[in-house]
């Protein structure tokens, strides 16, 4: 008898989670208003630092913010699991283009490569064999006689994705180095002889070769020449509160972006 | 569970409060395991058995689900550490015994605090200096089994010398100066009397030390380059089952298919984890 | 050392832990193959006494002592003194019984195989005749694979004897043999140690006073350090010649 009830509540704990109603889970606390803000890493920066003086505008509003990558963010908003949600992968998967976007901007995707590989200059189709993995040694390039190790970011990255158009099957070398964050694959690429990778570029990133691309220089002050970046979005359900939609607009908006290398597309032909 | 007669009903409170923490724990484990059982039938309802699970081919977006280079990767990671760590960690159990009795006291709580370090801050530390010395010495890339395994050893070497130093402090006085009045060097005591009374206990911290390597992440991940091919040698980059679980927890959320290849992998660790709890056990059976 | 127990001369002996005096100023002088039997009150420095004879002492914190102890030609106090051979020659059984967590034939075969001892034919006769001498070997035969916890505190204490025995010392140090040890295991000991007397000099540290004038041919008695009497043992407890051990042996102490 007793042991029937326990077994009861156990097999009700191990359900929990399947009996949740797909929509609108978040609990509120009464006369607080909670907005949660998921998805991509390279948004987070942002999005902290904007938030603090709109929540001091918006006393009884709670914002969190979680990181989880831009496919997450996106499935959270498109479940009702999350309010905002921050991805900058194209293309788009499905369930996004249901959503509200509320475009960013641009944010440069640079190649950079270890100082000591003696390239400064990569033709794409180049480019394109070193990311494959299939050249071996910048000697092949005429640079110094150091074996090439490609730095990459996992897939549920918005700058992985990018890459991903640009190298055609096979795709990116298997046996690419793995780094989390942005800033992981800079400091690998920086100390390590031999590297090469690629970060959403932002102010202050130094220490390695900027590579140009078909003789294009990556020129920090025409960042809108540059044609490798991707395109940080916030996206809302379209029956979210017109709170949510506000906030959304304001951070793509927010004018701390070129603290975090996120400029405009203006005159630029697509 | 039949209360005991006699006494006021009273006096059961807290033995209830205690008995309910315990129930909530155990069912907290049996859904996470649940959990887990009911993703690896999902995947083999999408996918079938696929046959890549045995494979070496990981492209969870294309239906490759090889694990063996995490399998792989998570056992030899996990191999340097126990290989690296004990001895040093023994090293540290038999001074702090042998020679600074005295300080014993301190030592233990030294690395008491060393063991609540976070592991980010080995990783870190791993990251800083091991992958730069790996990459010097061997012209490699740095990011590496080698690192990731070594980066764990440092990691576990508190956990290990503490439950060392406790495994030879178990050794009572009486035995330790029986044998030195039977005439034994302080070397043949150590080695004939010390370190062969505490083999088992000793076996059972190293088990406990594999569980925590093998289930470490952050470290691992900050130093181990994440290549997802299988390893050919303790230089080359790879990849454990934890950091690309971590890898890819982003990539496929719930609903991506794919999602569910990481409830398997789980579920691997999960009973990996178990097995060394049951060892444990049978060691302990052992050496009564 | 030669074959015959060893004669024990100490003289001016004084031990300190630290600050504080363990033993001071003690001169005796014993027989071998003589029980020698130390009583006194708790503390009083007959313990020391006993773990100076093998050098033990020198385990305990800040430890200095004084003075010259020959025991068969060693002098043991001396900075060169092997002490390995020292301790072989000074066998010791403990107030707990101390066996290893081994088997009983591991345990008795640890001293012989200290000393490179490796055949399997020499080590199985000495457990034998250390076990036989010991008195226990009826009681253990065919056991000999069991652990050593398995046996009784009376037969672990024994197996410790025996452990000592097998590594052919010339002299026994017994602290307080039986002090755990139930009425019937006791008698057994005490008739051990009686069957020991004559090959071996033995020195028993004793709560017990009736033990003591059952067992030993002198008797010592120790307070605060200093040593107060020795005196053959019949003579002791019939006749004392100092009051406070009169006050001691009749209870009216402490």
């Amino acid at each position: 008898m007793r042991r029937r009830w326990i077994w009861a509540m156990v097999w009700g704990l191990v359900l929990l989670p399947w009996s949740y109603p797909a929509q609108g889970t978040t609990l509120k606390p009464l006369g607080m208003h909670q907005i949660s803000i998921i998805g991509a890493t390279s948004l987070i920066p942002l999005t902290k630092r904007f938030l603090p003086e709109w929540e001091r505008r918006h006393p009884g509003v709670v914002v969190s913010v979680t990181a989880g990558g831009s496919w997450a963010g996106i499935l959270a908003v498109a479940e009702g699991q999350a309010d905002i949600g921050m991805a900058d992968l194209a293309p788009l998967p499905k369930r996004a283009l249901r959503l509200d976007s509320y475009p960013a901007g641009r944010l440069a995707v640079a190649f950079i490569a270890n100082s000591d590989d003696g390239v400064k200059n990569l033709s794409r189709s180049q480019l394109v064999q070193v990311l494959q993995g299939r050249i071996h040694n910048w000697q092949t390039l005429g640079g110094h006689d150091k074996p090439v190790i490609v730095v990459s970011r996992p897939m549920s990255s918005g700058a992985r994705a990018m890459l991903d158009r640009l190298v055609p099957a096979p795709g990116l070398s298997a046996d690419a180095i793995i780094q989390l964050s942005n800033g992981a694959v800079l400091k690998t690429v920086r100390e390590t002889p031999g590297a090469i990778g690629y970060v959403e570029w932002r102010p202050g990133m130094g220490g390695v070769t900027m590579l140009g691309i078909d003789h294009q220089v990556f020129d920090t002050s025409r960042l809108a020449a540059w044609p490798y970046y991707t395109q940080p979005t916030f996206y809302v359900a379209p029956g979210a509160s017109s709170l949510v939609k506000q906030l959304a607009e304001m951070l793509s908006r927010s004018p701390y972006k070129a603290e975090f290398g996120i400029y405009r597309a203006q005159g630029i032909p697509r | 569970m039949k209360p005991v007669t006699g006494r006021p009903r009273g006096d059961h409170l807290l033995y209830r409060v205690v008995w309910l923490g315990a129930l909530l724990l155990l069912m907290l484990g049996f859904a996470i395991a649940a959990i887990l059982v009911w993703g690896t039938v999902k995947f083999v309802i999408d996918h079938g058995l696929n046959p890549s699970l045995l494979g070496t081919i990981y492209q969870p977006t294309h239906d490759q689900f090889g694990l063996l280079p995490f399998i792989a990767g998570s056992l030899v990671v996990t191999m340097i550490a126990i290989v690296v760590a004990l001895p040093l960690a023994l090293s540290v159990a038999v001074t702090v015994i042998a020679t600074l009795p005295r300080q014993m006291q301190m030592i233990r709580q030294i690395l008491s605090g060393l063991v609540a370090i976070p592991s980010v801050v080995f990783g870190w530390w791993g990251l800083s200096l091991l992958v730069p010395s790996i990459r010097w010495i061997s012209g490699r890339p740095g990011f590496s089994l080698l690192a990731g395994g070594l980066v764990l050893a440092i990691m576990i070497l508190p956990t290990l010398s503490l439950l060392s130093i406790n495994a030879l402090d178990r050794v009572s006085v009486r035995w330790v100066e029986g044998s030195l009045a039977l005439g034994a060097t302080p070397d043949q005591t150590l080695g004939r009397l010390i370190l062969s009374v505490s083999r088992i206990p000793l076996l059972e911290a190293s088990i406990l030390a594999v569980g925590r390597a093998l289930g470490e992440t952050m470290a691992v991940q900050m130093v181990i380059g994440g290549r997802v091919l299988l390893p050919h040698g303790l230089l080359s980059p790879g990849a454990t089952l934890t950091t690309q679980l971590l890898t890819d927890i982003s990539l496929l959320p719930p609903g991506i298919p794919g999602h569910y290849v990481l409830d398997f992998m789980a579920l691997l660790l999960l009973v990996a984890m178990y097995g060394m709890v049951v060892l444990v056990e049978r060691t302990r059976r052992w050496s009564l | 050392m030669d074959s015959k127990a060893p004669d024990l001369a100490v003289r001016h002996l004084s031990v300190r832990y630290g600050e504080q005096v363990a033993l001071s100023d003690v001169s005796l002088d014993l027989e071998g193959g003589q029980v020698l039997a130390l009583i006194g009150p708790s503390g009083c420095g007959k313990s020391t006494f006993l773990r100076v004879l093998n050098r033990l002492v020198d385990r305990s914190l800040e430890v200095r002592y004084e003075g010259e102890v020959v025991l068969g030609g060693i002098r043991i106090l001396d900075p060169d003194t092997d002490l390995v051979a020292l301790r072989r020659a000074v066998g010791m059984v403990f107030q707990q019984p101390s066996a290893f967590p081994f088997s009983v034939f591991d345990n008795v075969a640890y001293g012989p195989r200290l000393q490179g001892i490796r055949s399997s034919h020499r080590l199985r006769s000495i457990v034998e005749s250390s076990l036989k001498k010991a008195a226990l070997w009826d009681e253990v035969r065919g056991k000999l694979r069991r652990p050593a916890a398995s046996l009784s505190g009376g037969q672990q204490q024994r197996l410790c004897i025996a452990r000592a025995l097998a590594v052919a010392p010339r002299v026994l140090l017994l602290d307080e043999p039986t002090a755990a040890l139930d009425p019937l295991s006791t008698t057994k000991i005490e008739e051990l140690i009686l069957s020991l007397r004559g090959d071996y000099t033995l020195i028993l540290v004793t709560h017990n006073l009736q033990q003591a004038a059952r067992i030993s041919d002198v008797t010592a008695f120790f307070r605060q350090g200093l040593l107060v009497e020795i005196a053959p043992t019949r003579e002791m407890f019939t006749a004392p010649k100092c009051a406070e051990t009169e006050e001691f042996l009749t209870g009216r102490y402490e």
